[in-house]
């Protein structure tokens, strides 16, 4: 059932019941709207758990492990997209809400009047195009009228037998038709409404207007919510019009507000000020130089082709003509002058279209607080992605979600007014020596031709190596497979613009033997409605069907499943058919 | 006792709030407080205060004293004046925890860190000197007036260790005799 009054009907019924079990996702949004959600719940003394869970078999077990005493769970960033009831078979007192950005919603859910609520908007729900209840569940009510009316006619035996029952067999054949009819239409329905996934917004933005609506809200959970979005735009999971479109219309209001707060009361030292400006979009560029930035953006690497012997000297030419000095981009961008940088982000400004280089600047928020630096939010999402998932040896998916939740809790503690930007900053350098592998790999990728054009789409295997450990979840595995989709369709002067990338990373420990494959679509390619539709997951689905390979669809993500080593070569020979019927 | 309990004692200062909720007199063990209207000013202990404002239930109205201006004419009286200057009780604790707790209901702030700080610089100055002075002059009794308790809380370790000392070197130098 869906819930448009975040208020009354969700936070109200959590606040009486005054205990929650939240269930979170392990990616930065869910993150955020984690922090947030918890911040209310600490103002107004609801008792909560949380857990981190990564995966349907998860969620079914902690779900079973904590029914008996939490009735109410709240689950971040998860158990959308299939049925709830079916898949975990919880308790019957056991109430759920969801609170997802995953689309589309599993119609069992959207109608489970109930025990499942999904909180969304009015304009989501309208862009979800469900279809109507009665053409998906078959109307009991016609049925037992029906029978009734058959039943009726059997009774009257009189000498109208005959005619009777030859109406009789009329009804039934007509209703049989009415049936068949019936059951394509709502085949062709539920073909039409599962056949793409997608993101919509961000559970944090609404976790943020939920604590507005309490006039709970503050600039700290302003920038959860900006992280939030700002992730979703950073892993490519929304279009770069939506994302301006979410910024200007919902964030913008709220950054002016506080900033006009701030502004009034002069108070800048220690209040967290959130800008909204136009920024670089070279990765992590204030807490690197510049060099080495650009060295690891996929546009700047991609258009100068810098995994080629020519690169290195074209990037120096490319510099030269911008008119920077090598000496300025090389060094620690925090280390150059004021009148430096602004020099600098001007000029890449301003010749970036001559380049054609596109998106190298990007209207985002930047956080400062204190003397410290400022961070990037595009920045800070990518910290805590790479903190989410690349796992330090010896610690579980769990430890990583509360170190992330940690991070975050520190950069914005208010209460002592000790906000600790250190979490943050290690957490920066982690995804540096992040990028660095991905970059490492993509360029084996291209010089050693690993990718294979296989048809409808094209196939890579990535190579066991020291880097392998950084490409365990969802984030990382996309970073690398839309650069190197990018680099791949650059190198291969576009001959194979219109295909999907699956990449598949061999797993080691507990899933030796076994394959972790992402699918991600072809480059640009945008639905009307202006979301990042992708059929890839539904593909998978079908090749699960059709052939017998053992496969662990356990991801929330539909686009991420795992795959047994000895049947990949039957998975992707399944999933070529597949693809060849969809394109 | 030590700056955290003059801390703890001075919560019980009554402070003025306006709260965003309605609410019937709650009967608590220090007294009967509200009821409360929102948006009407109603008079509640400093804990309950700052209780409230983190759950944002309320808005602190800082005390007369807490602006630019009282706060600098009271480090002037302080800077001319030798004696200790009369100021606001629990002036020190209460200013602290209002700066830190609530510094987006106190207007300029960060001008009024610096200049409670002033202020306590130069009382706790004179606090030194004097000590010092009566400490030379070898006195039995010493009067202080307008001092608060986070200064007496400074003062007392190293003053009781300083007279004992003072005590111990006299004792000896007349059993010496």
């Amino acid at each position: 059932m869906f819930i448009q009054e975040f208020r009354s009907q969700f936070y109200e019924i959590i606040k009486q019941k005054k205990h929650a079990l939240v269930l979170v996702n392990l990616d930065v949004d869910a993150v955020c709207a984690c922090k947030i959600l918890l911040y209310l719940f600490e103002c107004d003394h609801v008792k909560f758990s949380v857990l981190p869970v990564s995966g349907w078999k998860e969620l079914r077990d902690t779900v079973e492990a904590h029914s008996d005493q939490n009735k109410m769970m709240v689950l971040i960033n998860c158990g959308g997209t299939r049925s709830l009831i079916d898949t975990i078979t919880p308790p019957d007192d056991v109430v759920f809400f969801i609170i997802d950005s995953h689309r589309p919603f599993d119609l069992d859910n959207v109608f489970d009047d109930e025990r499942v609520k999904i909180l969304a908007k009015r304009e989501e729900i309208d862009d979800l195009n469900c279809p109507p209840m009665n053409e998906i569940y078959y109307p009991s009510d016609d049925e037992s009228e029906e029978d009734g009316n058959s039943s009726d006619s059997a009774v009257e035996r009189s000498p109208t037998k005959k005619r009777n029952r030859m109406a009789d067999i009329e009804q039934r054949v007509a209703k049989k038709q009415r049936r068949a009819r019936w059951n394509k239409q709502r085949g062709d329905h539920l073909w039409n409404y599962y056949e793409n996934s997608w993101y919509s917004v961000s559970s944090a933005l609404c976790m943020f207007e939920l604590a507005h609506d309490l006039s709970k809200s503050t600039a700290e959970l302003l920038w959860c919510a900006v992280v939030g979005v700002t992730s979703q735009y950073v892993d490519g999971l929304i279009t770069d019009e939506r994302y301006i479109s979410t910024c200007v219309d919902r964030l913008r209001v709220h950054v002016k507000r506080f900033n006009h707060l701030a502004d009034s009361q002069k108070n800048l030292v220690d209040r967290l000020r959130i800008s909204f400006d136009k920024e670089l979009a070279l990765p992590l560029y204030r807490h690197w130089s510049l060099y080495s930035s650009m060295e690891h953006d996929p546009s700047i690497v991609c258009r100068l082709r810098l995994w080629t012997q020519k690169g290195a000297r074209d990037m120096h030419h490319f510099l030269a003509d911008l008119g920077l000095t090598l000496g300025d981009c090389q060094q620690l961008f925090s280390a150059l002058s004021s009148e430096q940088r602004k020099d600098v982000v001007a000029r890449l400004q301003t010749n970036s279209d001559k380049y054609k280089l596109t998106s190298t600047v990007f209207g985002s928020f930047i956080a400062s607080a204190g003397y410290c630096n400022s961070f990037n939010a595009a920045d800070f999402a990518r910290a805590l992605g790479v903190q989410l998932e690349v796992a330090c040896t010896g610690e579980s998916a769990e430890s990583n979600f509360f170190s992330a939740l940690s991070t975050m809790s520190a950069f914005l503690d208010t209460r002592q007014k000790r906000r600790n930007p250190k979490l943050v900053q290690c957490g920066i350098e982690t995804c540096k020596t992040f990028l660095e592998a991905v970059v490492r790999e993509v360029y084996v990728a291209i010089n050693q031709n690993h990718v294979l054009p296989t048809g409808a789409f094209l196939l890579v295997y990535m190579s066991q190596g020291p880097d392998l450990r950084f490409f365990t979840g969802r984030h990382s595995i996309a970073s690398f497979a839309r650069f190197l989709l990018r680099a791949f369709v650059t190198a291969s002067a576009n001959k194979f613009n219109g295909r999907p990338l699956v990449v598949a990373v061999p797993l080691s420990g507990a899933y030796d033997g076994w394959y972790e494959v992402l699918g991600i679509m072809p480059l640009n390619t945008a639905d009307m409605d202006g979301h990042n539709k992708s059929f890839i997951g539904r593909a998978f689905d079908r090749v699960c069907d059709r052939s017998s390979v053992r496969v662990e669809r356990d991801h929330f993500d539909s686009c991420l499943i795992r795959l047994k080593a000895e049947d990949r070569g039957r998975f992707f020979n399944a999933l070529q058919a597949v693809l060849e019927t969809v394109a | 006792m030590n700056a955290l309990e003059c801390e703890f004692l001075a919560e019980n200062v009554l402070l003025d709030i306006v709260p965003n909720f309605t609410d019937d007199v709650v009967h608590l063990i220090c007294g009967d407080v509200g009821p409360f209207e929102a948006s009407m000013v109603a008079r509640v202990p400093a804990w309950l205060a700052l209780y409230l404002k983190r759950r944002h239930k309320c808005r602190i109205v800082p005390p007369d004293w807490l602006t630019v201006n009282g706060i600098q004419e009271m480090i002037n009286t302080e800077t001319t004046q030798e004696p200790f200057s009369g100021v606001p009780a629990h002036f020190m604790e209460l200013a602290h925890l209002l700066l830190r707790e609530c510094s987006d209901d106190v207007p300029d702030s960060d001008q009024l860190k610096t200049l409670v700080h002033d202020m306590w610089d130069s009382r706790v100055a004179k606090m030194r000197t004097s000590t010092v002075k009566f400490l030379q002059s070898g006195e039995q009794r010493a009067e202080l007036n307008n001092l608060t308790q986070m200064e007496i809380t400074y003062a007392r370790t190293s003053l009781r260790a300083a007279t004992n000392h003072v005590n111990v070197l006299q004792a000896n130098a007349r059993d010496s005799r």
